[in-house]
């Protein structure tokens, strides 16, 4: 009888062929010679904040410090937006939200883009990738002609009754948000009138039972997407771990993973770990775009995603044996970061809020060079725009014109931040149009400013942070300080013009 | 009345308010669609909406026609005065969670619940209250089969707007799968 983690692995092997015939397409570029793999694990929602890496109270990355030990290791690393589309999309393509235009849920980046991202950067590596979010997948469907190997995220699902993969591969973004709006998204009223319940009804009868099934391993209920997806981050692991080793060299993979993003479904034995441990927090002021949740929620819903961190960086650790024992990490530059933080303080709960504060912006990055035996700390401040340019720079590619971002620093040595930063919510905006309703955010050195426009609660309101003498940003310098903070706006208006796209 | 005829009269009852409530979100989420999607894409949601709408009324007027199955052409303005406020009095029931959010932003705290409740009592009692009002009305005037069917003439017009939406929006989803 062969079980369900042998299946995953049989079929990492067997399914390259068919499902990259349907979902993706190959360039037959010659791959460059002794170009090393590049595996990038990306785990959504990752505040660098809750990892005991960066030190966080609660030990919720031990293996991700062992990986920490071999690695490069980023501490100011930022996010260039505050939630999956834009973070992602700036990420892949090495450009800022307001050039990129991915700003919106289910928002793809401008056309310029299908051919300037990542995966074109890197033809004649074998490119694949797998997302649980379908937010990514999105923007990992508008790059597909560069990616050989694209799989959709209901592949690796325990339970996925969705259509658009099936049915409508080649237009699968807007299908799929078709599909969640004819089914109703979460609480949202369905265009169905009648069939949308069925599918409800069913979807619940399938939850409730496989959550059976799994109670003694997962008490809280199994991990979902948010998309009625259902699925086991252990298996996403196996799979990876089955394809590291059968990936034609060289490769490019990118693997975007669900956890540690709310709704939170930890393993059974971090259920109460950090109980006794205090998160170290300050308490903050509530903001005036503070969420309409209980505050009694907040430490409770803070508990259980530090727990579900410790589940996924358990999961690494699996990944990160195995590419030990299988020699990868000889031949592969690994990647491990996020693509926003989450909140839990100021009356905020999670990340779709117009506030670009620390625990949303402040992700990790660890890059592990092929062989890498020693541990590097970079405390310049870096963004998600700047991985791009870096990777084709340490593969001799050439530079990318489109890309704002600049090559990652490598030594401890580098220079203390003189280049400004920038972070963007902009939701609230159309496509194309000028940024009218927006929040920014500006890192220069310590500092750290935020701006709101177009907000009637908020417009044109500063904030200004020295984030060396006070990380948890409660001593707002604006008023005391107007000079920087004219001096970092001027940054920001300089900063925004639109990339030269080929 | 041929088998068709009867069954296309069972379609544009079933049709009219699966298609009336799927027109109305999506025009309802339009404004918010344009600002984020390119045209081609929110008008792709659109046919993708209205060629699920299609099935589903498809779906519906099969399972009324199996249910029905026995009907007499005398009978069918009945079955049709029921479908038609069974459909219209689904509507208004998906239509609660916006009526609730509503209430909960313009009436004050302590009046929410209330009258959220009396919404609430007020659906099953209304639907209840048209369905006896029709049945009594077919049976007591001698023109209310005649009106009846009149109403659903005026239907087998929508449903021809409907038809020509769906072929459109069939051929769109078509378009951009092959």
């Amino acid at each position: 009888m062969i079980s369900r983690r042998d299946f995953l692995k049989l079929s990492a092997a067997l399914l390259a062929a068919p499902l990259a015939a349907q979902w993706g397409r190959t360039t037959g570029a010659t791959p460059p010679k002794d170009a090393p793999n590049i595996l990038i694990v990306l785990f959504d929602t990752l505040s660098a904040r809750h990892m005991s890496l960066y030190g966080y109270p609660r030990r919720t990355t031990p293996n991700l410090e062992r990986l920490a030990r071999i690695s490069t290791v980023y501490h100011q690393h930022w996010a260039a937006g505050n939630f999956t589309t834009p973070g992602t999309a700036s990420l892949l393509t090495g450009a800022y939200p307001w050039s990129h235009r991915a700003i919106h849920f289910y928002g793809k980046t401008l056309p310029a883009f299908d051919d300037n991202n990542l995966f074109s950067a890197f033809r004649g590596w074998q490119r694949e990738t797998y997302t649980h979010n379908n937010l990514a997948m999105g923007l990992l469907h508008q790059y597909r002609r560069h990616i050989e190997h694209l799989v959709p995220p209901g592949a690796l699902a325990l339970y996925d009754d969705r259509l658009a993969a099936g049915l409508f591969a080649r237009d699968y973004p807007v299908a799929f948000y078709s599909e969640e709006r004819i089914r109703g998204y979460r609480t949202s009223i369905p265009t169905s009138l009648l069939l949308a319940y069925l599918s409800k009804g069913h979807y619940a009868l399938r939850r409730k039972m496989l959550n059976e099934t799994y109670a003694q391993n997962f008490p809280l209920g199994l991990p979902d997407n948010y998309n009625d997806q259902i699925f086991l981050l252990e298996d996403a692991i196996d799979w990876i771990i089955a394809r590291s080793g059968h990936l034609p060299r060289p490769f490019l993979a990118y693997y975007h993973l669900w956890p540690p993003h709310e709704p939170s479904a930890p393993r059974a034995e971090f259920v109460g770990a950090f109980d006794d441990t205090p998160p170290g927090v300050p308490d903050k002021p509530l903001h005036i775009f503070r969420s309409n949740v209980p505050a009694q929620d907040i430490p409770r819903e803070r508990t259980h995603y530090d727990e579900y961190l410790a589940y996924a960086d358990a999961e690494f650790g699996r990944l990160l044996d195995a590419l030990q024992a299988n020699g990868r990490l000889e031949d592969t530059l690994v990647v491990l970061t996020s693509d926003h933080g989450q909140m839990f303080e100021r009356g905020i709960l999670g990340h779709i809020t117009p506030v670009l504060y620390e625990p949303l912006l402040h992700i990790p990055l660890l890059i592990h060079h092929p062989g890498q035996q020693e541990r590097i700390d970079i405390h310049t401040p870096t963004s998600a725009v700047d991985l791009l340019p870096a990777l084709t720079r340490w593969n001799a590619l050439p530079p990318l014109a489109y890309a704002e971002g600049q090559p990652l620093p490598q030594t401890t040595a580098s220079p203390a931040g003189e280049r400004p930063i920038f972070a963007v919510d902009a939701k609230e905006n159309a496509k194309t149009a000028p940024l009218t309703t927006a929040t920014f955010a500006v890192r220069l050195g310590d500092y750290k400013l935020i701006h709101y426009i177009g907000y009637p609660q908020a417009d044109g309101v500063s904030e200004l942070y020295d984030l060396r003498s006070d990380p948890e940003e409660l001593r707002d310098l604006s008023r005391a300080r107007p000079e920087l903070v004219t001096a970092l706006l001027q940054r920001l208006q300089s900063a925004r013009k639109p990339p030269a796209l080929p | 009345m041929t088998f068709f005829q009867r069954f296309a009269r069972l379609f544009a009852v079933c049709a009219f308010p699966v298609h009336i409530w799927a027109l109305m979100v999506y025009f309802y989420d339009l404004p918010g669609l344009m600002m984020r999607m390119s045209p081609s894409d929110y008008l792709a949601h659109g046919s993708y909406v209205l060629a699920f709408a299609l099935l589903e009324s498809a779906l519906l007027t099969a399972l009324c026609a199996a249910l029905t199955g026995r009907l007499t052409p005398a009978g069918l303005p009945a079955a049709q005065g029921r479908l038609f406020i069974s459909g219209t009095w689904l509507v208004f029931l998906h239509l609660l969670p916006k009526a609730g959010e509503r209430l909960a932003a313009g009436l004050p705290a302590r009046l929410v619940l209330p009258a959220f409740s009396a919404l609430l009592v007020a659906l099953p009692v209304s639907y209840a209250a048209a369905l006896l009002g029709h049945h009594r009305w077919l049976r007591r005037t001698p023109h209310a089969h005649q009106r009846t069917r009149a109403l659903v003439e005026r239907l087998e017009v929508l449903m021809g707007l409907y038809l020509l939406l769906d072929c459109a929006a069939l051929f769109n989803v078509l378009a951009r799968n092959l």
